[in-house]
């Protein structure tokens, strides 16, 4: 069973995530009355233990997490990922620098949101372009270590993750999220061969 | 029966579900495909003001004709066409929907929109609005109180660190919750690392058990409690603090301690120096009078519950004024520093001594068996105090006087004790100075009445009321009578007979033991010569000479010329002076002594063993006899160190051909004894008592039967 993607497939879906950033990044500068642009500049697939160690070395011990559920044609849980000092520049992107209220009050609502949109951007985006019929739950925010933030149900140990690295761009100032795919057990060869069934109707 | 009979499960099941939509405490609205409106619940009815009949069947978006939809229509576009559920915050959302609660204010609200497929298999979308308005508002206030009490919590510790005493606040379990800058300083401790801590992890183990102590109490009393304590820094140093610790109340319940503790170290160092200053006489560092009242109280009361005897001595300096005179104040002062120094040598820890005048000191003994112990603590301060002083490089002399009293014979308080010690004092000096004396009755008129006493004495011999008794002195080898010592008596006319002791000093210092010392010796001599003259056996008569009378001036041509006028032998006058009078400046008196000698009387030293007599002058002396001092001889039977000094000074009378005479002979064993031990001559109540003139001529005629004499004496 094959566990990875060839080149092919992994620019296809850079470029379907592509697509869902920019409806979501559409989405946040609505929000955000500001111009706000996402960019997914690398898709890897990797093993759970070189996730936690890629996340670690780029988001920090500690980070902040937005996670949803999909079940269905496969299973997945899709985590956006960031430095926890990164997120109230987050939330200020998004308010914007007037609000007069005390945003850490708000901070962890504004983010499970923000994390919403984000991810719904990716698999609405992708649901539509590969098809499929997900259950997918609401969004639900954590703070903590990565390697518990990972760990969502269970051992994940040796289990393949797939990362997008995503960009929020603002003007002058870049803050890095990723969003982490953990697909589960045997979802990885369906979700494969979904990419290619819709690869072949290119 | 259950419901499920009645209406069939589906029927029941939607029945349920319609109802628990229409009661549930959210908004909850479903739309189709098409975004057309399915449910309608009452939450909503009353939150927009739109009735669940305007609102079902209508496409969502018109039923808000005024509002932009714009992330509320996407996420749900979203929802029905990929599945994926959104939730709108209030945070990023200012009231999506025109929703009111009253009349004014707009709610804010949540949204969560949740795709769902219906039974058709068509995406729907369930939306539901929640109230934050009240949440957020709890919430808000939660965290304006978590604010102020932050605000609290921070003007508390600014608070806390502006005392500058140490301070800390401690919860019901003796864990520490807060303490301020100082504390830390003083204790070490980093003011972050305190919380949790308990005494015993900050403090040394005594101190951490006084600390428990007193919280103790103030959690049991729920009072505040204040006192002094020593504390140890954590650089090891002894801080005196004022603490006091309070109850921290909530309510009427205690919820922990707060305390402070005030550097009070210079205070009571002050405190201390005032206390000393109070109680201590700053030039010998000794304590003074009125610490001796207090030292001596609690003493007494210890003697009281033991039932032991407390020693109290008086000691006085002979001539202090003379050396403050003559050497100046400085030297005073420094011999005053020695003499204290000396009386700590001569004291063990228990006892006091207290400088209590300019030259006086008092000395306290506890636990005293018998008045022979201190005796010899007597001697051993006459001894120690009258070793030669080196005061800027000059040889000083000074001799002490010590007067003696016991609790609880002499007196049962402090007051009365140092007074009767002050009282035989002086009966020390009068009886020639370095000497003790113990305190007697009878001790008290004398001072009392010193002043009446020494104005009737000016009249006595004119009037006749002094008269010489004799009491006889035995050879004790051959029982004979050998000599007389004449004694002074006073007939007062009012007192009655008065004993010399009673008024020699007054003399002295009235300067009446001129003419009356002269009385005397003429009188006895005559009364020698008369007894001769009545073909009396031929005895030597005594008498005895004061210091002033010696340093009178032409006192020998003097003396020459009452001996010639009476008539008398010289050989027959025996002139008895006592052993601190002439050890006193000995070198001085060995030329008196001479000059005395060349006149033919004999000379004796009287009261020996109570001085200190130096063997060397001893044998340079030109004297013929010693005189045991009555205390050794009265305790002879009973005291076996007395037993041992009069056998030593018989020992030496013998060494230096001096004939030894024992005073105070009563009881037969003491005679046996000395009989035993080769002693020359006694005196004593034993033979005869003192008698007056004609009495003793009886005495002397008929002589000690010898058939008593020999049982006595075998």
């Amino acid at each position: 069973m094959s566990i990875s993607l060839t080149e092919f497939e992994k620019d296809a879906l850079t470029e379907i995530f592509n697509i869902g950033m920019g409806r979501a990044a559409n989405s946040l500068s609505q929000m955000a009355n500001d111009e706000i642009t996402l960019a997914v500049p690398s898709l890897a697939v990797v093993t759970y233990e070189e996730a936690v160690s890629i996340l670690t070395k780029t988001a920090g011990e500690k980070v902040c997490s937005v996670t949803q559920r999909l079940i269905g044609d496969f299973n997945a849980d899709a985590i956006l990922i960031f430095p926890e000092n990164n997120s109230l520049s987050i939330v200020r992107l998004m308010v914007g620098d007037a609000y007069p209220g005390d945003l850490t009050e708000m901070e962890e609502e504004a983010l499970t949101e923000i994390g919403n949109i984000i991810l719904n951007a990716c698999f609405g985006t992708l649901i539509n372009i590969i098809g499929g019929d997900f259950d997918i739950s609401l969004p639900s925010a954590r703070t903590g270590a990565c390697v518990h933030i990972l760990e969502i149900e269970g051992n994940k140990s040796g289990e393949i993750v797939m990362l997008l690295y995503i960009d929020f761009i603002l003007k002058n100032r870049t803050i890095y999220g990723h969003v982490a795919i953990l697909l589960e057990g045997d979802s990885m060869p369906n979700f494969i061969r979904k990419i290619q069934e819709f690869l072949a109707t290119l | 029966m259950n419901m499920a009979d009645l209406v069939g499960p589906t029927e029941l099941k939607v029945s349920l579900a319609t109802n628990i939509l229409k009661v549930m405490p959210v908004g909850l609205m479903v739309v189709d495909t098409e975004q057309v409106v399915l449910v309608w619940n009452q939450w909503m009815e009353n939150a927009s003001g739109i009735k669940e009949a305007q609102a079902v069947g209508k496409p969502f978006t018109s039923l808000f004709p005024d509002i932009q939809y714009g992330r509320l229509h996407s996420a749900l576009l979203n929802a029905l066409e990929t599945g994926c559920p959104s939730i709108l915050s209030n945070a990023l959302n200012n009231g999506p929907l025109p929703l009111f609660y009253g009349t004014k204010n707009l709610m804010e609200q949540s949204i969560h929109i949740v795709p769902f497929k219906n039974h058709q298999g068509q995406r729907c979308a369930l939306i539901q609005v929640m109230d934050v308005s009240s949440a957020r508002k709890r919430e808000d206030t939660i965290r304006k109180q978590a604010r102020v009490l932050d605000d609290i919590q921070q003007q508390q510790n600014a608070l806390l660190h502006s005392i500058p005493d140490i301070a800390w606040l401690k919860d019901l379990d003796g864990r520490y919750l807060a303490v301020n800058d100082k504390f830390s300083s003083v204790y070490g401790i980093d003011p972050a690392d305190i919380s949790g801590r308990k005494n015993s992890d900050i403090y040394p183990e005594s101190m951490a058990e006084q600390h428990e102590i007193t919280d103790r109490v103030v959690l049991e009393t729920a009072a505040e409690k204040r006192y002094d304590e020593s504390i140890v820094t954590s650089d090891g140093k002894t801080m005196w603090v004022e603490t006091v610790k309070v109850p921290i109340m909530k309510g009427d319940q205690i919820i922990g301690i707060a305390g402070v503790s005030r550097d009070i170290t210079e205070r009571k160092a002050s405190e201390e120096r005032i206390h000393f200053l109070a109680h201590y006489d700053m030039l010998t560092e000794l304590p003074n009078r009125f610490m001796l009242f207090e030292k001596l109280a609690k003493l007494l009361a210890v003697a009281r519950v033991e039932e032991t005897q407390v020693a109290v001595f008086f000691v006085d300096l002979d001539r202090f004024k003379y050396i403050n005179d003559t050497l100046g104040h400085t030297a005073g002062d420094a011999l005053l520093q020695m003499v204290a120094e000396r009386l700590r040598e001569c004291s063990r820890e228990v006892d006091i001594i207290a400088r209590v005048g300019g030259d006086e000191f008092v000395i306290a003994l506890a636990g005293i068996k018998d008045h022979k112990d201190t005796a010899a603590i007597a001697r051993k301060i006459l001894a120690v105090v009258g070793r030669p002083y080196d005061i800027h490089g000059e040889l000083v002399h000074v001799t002490p006087s010590l007067g003696i009293s016991f609790y609880p014979k002499d007196g049962l308080d402090t007051a009365a004790l140092i007074k009767n010690a002050d009282r035989a004092m002086y009966q020390a000096k009068k009886a020639g100075r370095n000497g003790y004396e113990f305190f007697r009755e009878g001790m008290d008129a004398i001072t009392l009445d010193q002043f009446s006493l020494e104005n009737s004495l000016r009249g006595a011999l004119e009037r006749d009321e002094l008269e010489l008794l004799y009491q006889s002195k035995i050879d004790l080898r051959t029982g004979d009578i050998v000599g007389a010592e004449a004694q002074l008596r006073w007939n007062h006319p009012k007192l009655g007979l008065i004993m010399p002791d009673r008024f020699i000093s007054i003399l002295e210092e009235s300067g009446l033991i001129g003419p009356i010392g002269e009385w005397v010796i003429a009188t006895a001599c005559a009364q020698n010569r008369k007894w001769q003259d009545q073909g009396l056996p031929r005895i030597s008569v005594a008498v005895n000479l004061s210091a002033i009378q010696l340093k009178q001036k032409h006192f020998v041509e003097r003396l020459a010329r009452v001996i010639e006028e009476a008539g008398l032998e010289a050989s027959l006058l025996d002139l008895e002076i006592t052993e601190s009078v002439i050890m006193h400046n000995a070198e001085s008196t060995i030329t008196l002594l001479e000059e005395l000698k060349s006149l033919g009387v004999k000379l004796s030293v009287d009261d020996f063993g109570t001085g200190y007599s130096s063997l060397s002058y001893l044998k340079r002396f030109p004297i013929d006899s010693l005189k045991i001092d009555q205390s050794f001889v009265r305790d002879l039977d009973s005291d076996t160190n007395d037993a041992a000094i009069t056998a030593t000074i018989i020992a030496i009378a013998k060494q230096l051909n001096l004939t030894v005479i024992a005073e105070g002979v009563e009881t037969t064993e003491q005679l046996r004894f000395l009989h035993t031990n080769d002693c020359d001559e006694i005196q004593g109540f034993y033979f005869s008592k003192p008698l007056s003139a004609d009495d003793f001529a009886e005495h002397l005629k008929h002589g000690i039967p010898k058939a008593s004499f020999q049982a006595a004496v075998l």
